[in-house]
């Protein structure tokens, strides 16, 4: 066995004959000339691998997996050990228009934040609320202000284009609700008497050129409490 | 390694690859059903990626002498099996990263790990299976094909969503999804992966040394792709800081992979030089 020497001084490589070569034939090249030019000799090409080992590599990525999983499940739930979080919907940017959900009673709504795929998602007494900001499309001004709601309940369910339902609108704000059955259709696995009501806001204060779609798949309590902290907002800028 | 074992192996990888195409559908393709333009728009996108990566890699003379079915094999654990590991963490990981109060680094955890851990496990099976697969540079590129692979299927996957997430239309959304990803952070997984693969070649391959040094190796350069892939994936609060870091990270990233790249090329070139010159010798 040779060893090569850096010009730290410190060795960097061992090793590089075979058990069987002789000895000359792998002392003749300078550590220089090692360092630089990769020798055959530095790689084994025909290395064993066991059986236990390509299996131990798969059981060794299943753990990866599964421990970080053990470990949030032995963790308390995060609805259970964090406090509940008010639901701001709109703007996160100071001076532009955004509404904190509030119930009938003035209190803020109590919600946890969920994943809710491109979208932000709250879990607020049993029912979810998600929200999709986006460019103002041409529909929501000159077409059918309902049409970007119908796609992103669609989006926000995975399930198919909504159609029907009940379309309201008064200024920037729009309200497509669907009833129970077509609720269910649209999302199979809804709670048995929550429903699926989409806001559209166009172009609120401050924020000209964006536009929110809020979806609610829940109860009809906190519907009302996201249907009438919208109204009020934008009721309060002069616009409703 | 005996013919058995190199079955073995192979065998391995074809089951993770048939486990894979459940959880690719529900994970990545379920939406393609909803948007059929995700996949009439995504394909001719697809196939460009797939033409480029295959290009970059099939100019160097590190490319691998070791027949035609690597590649594909690489590129379909990269777009399916590697699903199983993201179905099988499902949302816990990103749960405990809000469990732990670290919400910046839900996506970090939750998108980096299954992942890179995903595609690691078939860059060793298929430098595992295939015996003329036995240089550092051939678990670089096994490694860009398996993040291809990846790429390729989130990408047709995100593409549908991005459709149904557009207000105007569906082509329009997955368009615009595909360009958005293509500008920013194209093939990231193939330079993570491609990193990953680098060091686990360089661990199976590397002679005389022990297997304490062989696992730590490994880890070292898989805690390096997977680093980057974790630190990409953050969202700290402070927009000012998230491009710093992304700048940052891009150029880390794309510098590390010319680096191997051209790391790749230097030493094959000059293994065959080598192999030339002592014919016997070697085994590209």
């Amino acid at each position: 066995m040779v060893s090569a020497t850096s010009r730290s001084g410190k060795t960097w490589w061992r090793g590089g004959c075979y058990p069987k070569q002789p000895r000359e034939s792998c002392t003749n090249m300078s550590a220089t000339k090692r360092r630089s030019e990769p020798s055959l000799r530095q790689w084994q090409d025909r290395p064993v691998w066991p059986l236990t080992v390509i299996l131990g590599a798969v059981v060794v990525a299943v753990l990866a997996i599964v421990i970080p999983k053990a470990v949030s499940a032995a963790l308390p739930a995060v609805s259970d050990s964090k406090p509940a979080v008010e639901l701001t919907l709109g703007s996160s940017v100071d001076g532009e228009w955004s509404v904190i959900v509030t119930q009938s009673d003035g209190a803020p709504l109590p919600c946890h934040e969920i994943s809710a795929g491109l979208m932000t998602g709250w879990e607020c007494k049993g029912s979810e609320v998600k929200s999709h900001t986006f460019e103002t499309p041409d529909a929501a001004n000159n077409g059918d202000p309902a049409q970007p709601i119908r796609r992103i309940i669609r989006a926000a369910n995975l399930g198919p284009l909504p159609e029907g339902g009940a379309v309201s609108a008064e200024g920037p704000l729009t309200i497509l609700r669907l009833d129970q059955q077509e609720s269910a259709r649209v999302n199979p696995e809804l709670d048995q008497g929550h429903t699926i009501t989409g806001f559209l806001v166009t172009n609120p204060p401050g924020v000209e050129g964006i536009s929110y779609v809020i979806v609610v798949d829940g109860s009809e309590e906190v519907t009302a409490d996201v249907e009438r902290s919208l109204s009020q907002s934008l009721g309060a800028k002069g616009m409703v | 390694m005996s013919r058995t074992q190199r079955n073995y192996a192979f065998i391995v990888l074809v089951l993770g690859l048939l486990i894979g195409i459940v959880p690719t559908y529900s994970t990545s393709l379920e939406t393609l059903a909803l948007n059929t333009s995700g996949l009439a728009i995504g394909l001719p996108f697809s196939l460009a990626y797939l033409f480029v990566a295959w290009l970059v890699m099939r100019i160097s003379p590190a490319w691998p002498k070791a027949g035609w079915l690597w590649m594909p094999l690489a590129v379909l654990w990269g777009g399916f099996a590697v699903n199983s590991f993201v179905y099988l963490a499902g949302s816990s990981l990103s749960t405990l990263m809000r469990q732990l109060d670290a919400s910046a680094f839900t996506a970090s955890l939750a998108g980096g790990l299954p992942k890179e851990v995903g595609k690691a496990l078939g860059v060793f099976l298929i430098l595992a299976a295939f015996q003329r697969l036995n240089r550092p540079w051939h678990g670089f590129f096994v490694g860009i094909a398996v993040g291809l692979g990846f790429t390729v299927v989130e990408n047709l996957g995100y593409g549908a969503v991005g459709g149904l997430y557009n207000p105007d239309s569906d082509a329009a959304g997955v368009m615009q999804m595909w360009l958005t990803r293509t500008q920013f952070g194209a093939m990231m997984h193939s330079i993570y992966t491609g990193i990953i693969g680098w060091g686990i070649a360089y661990a199976m391959f590397a002679a005389h040394r022990s297997t304490v040094w062989r696992v730590f190796t490994a880890l070292v350069w898989f805690l390096f792709g997977f680093g980057l892939h974790f630190a990409w994936n953050a969202a700290p609060a402070d927009m000012v800081v998230q491009v710093a870091k992304m700048i940052g990270l891009t150029v880390l990233s794309y510098a590390t992979f010319l680096f191997l790249y051209v790391r790749s090329w230097r030493w094959a070139k000059k293994e065959k030089a080598a192999s030339a010159a002592a014919p016997g010798e070697g085994g590209q």
